[in-house]
């Protein structure tokens, strides 16, 4: 069936919104499913709405997924935007490459990772998605494909890494995989009492580790605000291996069989996320076993498939910020009060140290960023814009890869070159042929 | 193995053609876009394939196209091991009883031009002494029912035909493999609610390709629809009648 309709959602189910589906599996579809009023879409892995579009079409991308070139000289791979990484890693990860960056799911598409420049845990080291991306094709509005790199078209380049699928349908991409020895990592865990020690932890162990994240209690408050747990590591060298996992040094895992099998009743909220924290920090945990499989060192919560759904029908939201480095400290003690008195109930806190800012649109920037999770309940659209106005006073912005909430002006003031965005938008989309519902909530189309 | 396929640029044909080029198979491929057909091969070949992967055009719909594309397999590889069709058209009874020019497209490709196809393929496999041909026809070719009146029709046809062709040949050196796929997640289904036992198109082509090396006669993927179209096969009419299926 090559058209239909369907009730589609990001990963946090909410919101969820009825759009027209178009299927294309070839560059010759996408030419001819182009359409005004139409939106690219991944793996849906987003938690709110830029794969969304209720007034118009929706292209599942997701079997555009051919590789056309590899270079195992140089690791560089070129494929089409609908290619995940879960499928590099299966195909690649044996002749001993790796996505270079990847987030905290492989369950994402090649597309989806440049529209939302996406981060991963050794962004202090290796920068946004972008970094691993040597080439891209657009389809613009204007049925023209372009290729466009740091050389060649730069502006669309850039513009397109953050540019959530409004500036046109990536169709191919050249990556830089990298080349590992082995599937593992060595990692370290250390367990801090309270905020001031756990940024002291990232200071000291940064500097030694390209992997970095931490785990907080979201509940804790006062004195043991910011408690938790810094799990820090690198690529485990065949020579790091146990004779047992050198054997096979570059195993791969099926995918788990583990799956929450409906939506639970929100009664079940604890129950059902304290199973999927105790996986995670149990393969952050274990100290006993300084080597961990990727599986467990990247993607602990891919392990649960569908573990979105238990946050119950009503969905959930992530809401992820980032504020400047200088005076985060205070900010960030103030917001974590804030959500810790809300009355809401806050789940999964991670923290990571950022990188260096890149592109246009793109998310992060030097600073301390906090990924929260919400269930959607009565009162959380009031504490997340209470949320927003204390991260705008922090000089701080909020991740649209995660975000279901913001306005237009909150946007605006979040991201000081939105303008050299819109001025590239309303060049290669005069007619605002790409469209989104988060593109129209927060502004960047028209 | 030496394979030739028609239809791999999609679905369970192109999940079957990564399967085999995985394991370092010889492949070319056949189909009727030249550019689908080029990024098809330029995917095998990343994947491990042997050689570089040929390709030729060969449209359903156009009869004239069969010779010469098999003539170029044929030629590029040398030896065929196996020929696959995986190509083939759906549409729901509702469209095709609201448009007969449909209904008369889908039962011609699926059925009339599929086996002047097979019997190209069949030719040429019996000429260098036998091979394999590994053709997909559907569940929906079992019983006459409502939601497939005519697709099940044009498959049931082709079944006919696989069936009387393996019985004919076998004897010669020419092992007729006939896929019966069930409800499968592929671009052909898309949209349509997946009933119980759907499967993907890698897990029954993983399927096929052990029965392609056995040599199988007759494959229902994935396994379940074995069992469901074993009960189906022997509803008596009248219930046939009353149910929705
Ligand atoms: C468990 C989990 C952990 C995560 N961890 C992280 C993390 O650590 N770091 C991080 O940065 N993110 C993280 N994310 C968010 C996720 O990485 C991003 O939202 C990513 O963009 C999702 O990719 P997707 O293929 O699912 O795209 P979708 O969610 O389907 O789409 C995302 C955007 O990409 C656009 N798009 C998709 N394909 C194309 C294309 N071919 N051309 C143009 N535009 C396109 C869409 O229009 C949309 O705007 C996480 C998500 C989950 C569920
Ligand atoms: N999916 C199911 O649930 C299901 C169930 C039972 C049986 N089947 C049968 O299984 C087979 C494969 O199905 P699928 O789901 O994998 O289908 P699919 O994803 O739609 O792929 C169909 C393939 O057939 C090719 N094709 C279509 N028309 C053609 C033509 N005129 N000439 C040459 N090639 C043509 C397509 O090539 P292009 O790239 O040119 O389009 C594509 O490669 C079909 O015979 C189908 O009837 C499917």
């Amino acid at each position: 069936m090559d058209e239909y309709d369907a009730e589609l959602s990001g990963w946090g189910k909410h919101p969820v919104a009825r759009c027209r589906v178009r299927t294309p599996e070839t560059r010759e579809a996408v030419l001819a499913a182009l359409t005004p009023n139409v939106i690219a879409r991944g793996l849906g892995r987003s938690y709110g709405d830029p794969a969304l579009n209720a007034s118009g079409v929706v292209l599942d991308l997701t079997r555009l997924d051919r590789y056309l070139g590899f270079d195992a000289a140089t690791g560089t791979l070129t494929c089409e935007a609908g290619v995940s990484l879960a499928q590099i890693i299966e195909d690649f990860a044996p002749r001993g490459f790796f996505p270079a960056i990847t987030p905290g799911t492989k369950y994402v598409t090649v597309g989806g990772c440049i529209a939302n420049d996406v981060h991963g845990k050794a962004h202090h080291v290796d920068g946004c998605f972008s970094s691993c991306v040597d080439e891209i094709s657009v389809l613009l509005a204007s049925g023209e494909i372009v290729r466009a790199s740091r050389e060649e078209n730069a502006d669309l380049f850039w513009a397109s890494f953050g540019g959530v699928g409004l500036v046109g349908i990536i169709l191919t991409a050249t990556l830089r995989l990298r080349r590992i020895e082995t599937t593992y990592f060595h990692q370290r865990a250390v367990t801090v009492g309270d905020l001031d020690e756990l940024l002291a932890a990232f200071e000291e162990y940064d500097a030694k580790y390209p992997y970095s994240v931490a785990w907080i209690d979201s509940l804790a408050t006062g004195a043991k605000l910011g408690r938790g747990v810094l799990t820090v590591g690198d690529h485990a060298k065949l020579a790091d291996l146990p004779a047992r996992l050198a054997r096979d040094p570059r195993r791969i895992t099926p995918p788990s069989p583990l799956k929450v099998p409906f939506d639970l009743p929100s009664f079940a909220l604890n129950t059902a996320t304290i199973r999927v924290l105790n996986e995670v920090l149990d393969g952050v945990q274990s100290r006993g076993a300084p080597i961990a499989h990727y599986e467990k060192f990247f993607y602990p919560l891919d392990f649960v498939g569908e573990w979105n759904r238990g946050y119950g029908k009503r969905g959930f939201t992530q809401y992820q910020f980032v504020v400047p480095l200088a005076d985060g400290p205070r900010h960030i003690r103030a917001i974590l009060e804030t959500i810790a008195t809300s009355g809401q109930a806050p789940f999964l806190n991670v923290l990571k140290k950022l990188g260096k800012e890149q592109g246009l649109l793109s998310f992060p920037f030097e600073g301390y960023t906090f990924a929260i999770d919400f269930p959607i309940r009565d009162g959380l659209t009031e504490l997340l814009h209470t949320l927003d106005r204390m991260v705008l006073e922090a000089g701080g912005r909020i991740y649209l890869g995660k975000d279901a909430f913001t306005d237009a002006a909150t946007f605006r003031a979040m991201y000081p070159r939105v303008d050299e965005w819109l001025e590239i938008k309303a060049r290669v989309d005069p007619e605002q042929v790409f469209q989104s519902d988060l593109g129209r909530r927060v502004g960047l189309c028209g | 193995m030496n394979v030739v396929l028609l239809g791999a640029t999609k679905g369970m044909g192109q999940a079957l053609a990564r399967q085999m080029a995985a394991r370092a198979d010889r492949l070319f491929l056949l189909g009727r876009g030249a550019s689908s057909l080029e990024a098809a091969a330029r995917d095998l070949e990343v994947r491990g394939a042997a050689g570089e992967v040929g390709v030729a055009t060969c449209d359903l719909e156009d009869t004239s196209t069969f010779e010469p594309a098999l003539d170029a397999a044929f030629a590029a590889l040398g030896h065929v091991d196996v020929v696959v069709v995986t190509a083939g058209l759906f549409a729901t009874q509702d469209e095709l009883e609201a448009d007969p020019a449909l209904a008369e497209r889908i039962t011609r490709v699926n059925f009339t031009s599929t086996v002047v196809f097979c019997e190209g393929a069949r030719r040429r496999l019996l000429e260098q002494g036998g091979g394999k041909l590994c053709v997909f026809s559907s569940v929906a070719g079992e019983r006459g029912r409502k939601p497939v009146v005519i697709y099940g029709a044009s498959k049931a046809g082709l079944s006919r035909y696989l069936e009387g062709l393996d019985h004919k040949f076998r004897a010669q050196g020419l092992e007729v493999i006939t896929v019966k796929p069930g409800f499968v997640k592929t671009g052909m289904t898309a949209g349509l609610k997946p009933p119980p036992f759907a499967g993907e198109p890698e897990q029954v082509a993983a399927q096929v390709l052990d029965a392609i090396d056995r040599g199988d006669p007759v494959v229902y993927a994935p396994a379940p629809w074995k069992l469901v179209m074993a009960v189906i096969r022997h509803l008596p009419r009248g219930v046939m009648r009353r149910v929705g299926f």
